[in-house]
C-alpha cells in the first residue's frame, strides 16, 4: 500500500519537469507500471484523483500503460511472462532459478503540457 | 506541449537520498542493516537480545524504530539502554530515506558501528525502498508458516541473509527447519540462514559473526 507516496513522486517530478519547460498546466502524465513493481494500478490511478488536486496536475490524466513481468529462467533458458507478480517458479521446468529480466520498473515517460 | 520520453525513474529521489544516508552513515563508521518483516516476526526481541553481546564484542549498535502508530517498540528497546529513535509513519506502510535522515540527525553517535533500521511490518512496500543500508535483511518466524517465501519473493530473493526466528516453536507446528531452509533455498541459494530462538541466546551467535565481519569488511580494522 505505498501508492500514494507514488504519487506523490510523480505528482513532483512532473511538477519540476513543467517547470523547466515553462508550462503552467499538466494535461497528461503517461507511466510505465511493471507487474513485478508492486503497486495496485487501480489504487495508484485513485490516489492520483485525490492528490491532484490544488496542483499543476490538478486537470491532468494519469495514464498507465501496464508491462509484463519477464522471467528468465536459467535451468531452461525460456522466458516466460506475467501480468503480476507470482513466484519466480518457471512455469515451463519449475526450476526456481530465474532471474526477473523486467517487469519491475515504473517510469515516467511522457507529460503533455501547456 | 509533449515532454516526450523523459522515462525518468518515479522512485529516483528516493534511491538519490538513500545514496546521501549511506555517505553519511559510512563517514561515521556505521555498518547499516534494514530490517524487513511482517509484524510479529520478533524483530523487536531480536534486538533487545544482540544490542548487549554486540556491545560486549566492541561493536555497539543505534536503532531506528519505524512504527505506523506507536512507540511501543521504541520504548522496549530504550528499556535495554540502547540509543533508539522512533519514526512514526502516520500510516504510510514503509519507510523512506528522508525519514532515515530525518530520524538519525536525532541520534547522539559516540563509537557506535552498527545502525539497525527496524522498519515498518511488511514484506511487500519497505523492499521497494532503499533507504541508504549496506545489507537488507529478511526476518520469518516460523509460527508465520514456510510458504511466506513463496508469496513474497522479492524479499527473499534480494536479501542478504535470512534469519530463521521462534525455531523453539518448531515442534509445536509439525514442521521442520528443514522445510524452512528448501523453500528460501528456492529463491536465494547463496544467503545465510540463521536459525535463531530467545530460549537460546547462543543461536544469535552466528549472526552477531556475521554482522562483525561486514563491519570489518567495510571499514578494516581488527577485533
Ligand atoms: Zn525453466
Amino acid at each position: 500500500m505505498h501508492e500514494a507516496s507514488i504519487v506523490q513522486e510523480i505528482i513532483d517530478i512532473t511538477t519540476e519537469q513543467a517547470k523547466q519547460n515553462n508550462a503552467h498546466k499538466v494535461l497528461e502524465v503517461e507511466i510505465t507500471v511493471g507487474a513485478g513493481a508492486m503497486i495496485e494500478t487501480d489504487l495508484l490511478s485513485g490516489a492520483f484523483d485525490v492528490m491532484k488536486n490544488e496542483t499543476m496536475l490538478e486537470d491532468a490524466t494519469l495514464k498507465i500503460n501496464k508491462v509484463n513481468l519477464k522471467l528468465h529462467c536459467l535451468n531452461c533458458d525460456k522466458i516466460s511472462e506475467s501480468d503480476r507478480m507470482v513466484s519466480m517458479e518457471c512455469p515451463y521446468c519449475h526450476s526456481f532459478e530465474t532471474i526477473i529480466e523486467s517487469g519491475r520498473e515504473m517510469l515516467i515517460n511522457k507529460i503533455i503540457a501547456e | 506541449m509533449d515532454i516526450k520520453d523523459i522515462n525518468i525513474p518515479i522512485l529516483s529521489k528516493n534511491i538519490k537520498e538513500g545514496e546521501t544516508n549511506k555517505n553519511i552513515f559510512e563517514s561515521k563508521g556505521l555498518l547499516t542493516i534494514n530490517l524487513i518483516s511482517s509484524p510479529g516476526s520478533g524483530k523487536t526481541t531480536l534486538l533487545e537480545n544482540i544490542a548487549p553481546i554486540l556491545n560486549e564484542q566492541g561493536f555497539p549498535c543505534l536503532v531506528i524504530e519505524g512504527d505506523i502508530a506507536t512507540t511501543r517498540d521504541a520504548e522496549r528497546i530504550s528499556k535495554k539502554e540502547i540509543k533508539c529513535v522512533q519514526i512514526n509513519t502516520h500510516g504510510i506502510c514503509h519507510l523512506e530515506s528522508k525519514m532515515i535522515r530525518k530520524a538519525f540527525e536525532q541520534l547522539d553517535i559516540v563509537n557506535e558501528k552498527i545502525l539497525f533500521i527496524e522498519n515498518v511490518g511488511n514484506l511487500v512496500c519497505p523492499a521497494e525502498f532503499y533507504l541508504g543500508e549496506h545489507e537488507k535483511i529478511a526476518i520469518l518466524s516460523v509460527t508465520e508458516g514456510e510458504d511466506k517465501p513463496e508469496k513474497y519473493p522479492l524479499l527473499f530473493k534480494e536479501s542478504s541473509c535470512v534469519l530463521l526466528t521462534k525455531v523453539d516453536l518448531l515442534p509445536f507446528l509439525d514442521l521442520t527447519e528443514d522445510i524452512f531452509i528448501s523453500e528460501i533455498r528456492k529463491l536465494n541459494k547463496k544467503a545465510p540462514i540463521f536459525l535463531m530462538s530467545k530460549k537460546d541466546k547462543s543461536s544469535y551467535m552466528e549472526f552477531i559473526e556475521w554482522l562483525i565481519q561486514k563491519h570489518l569488511a567495510i571499514f578494516g580494522g581488527e577485533r
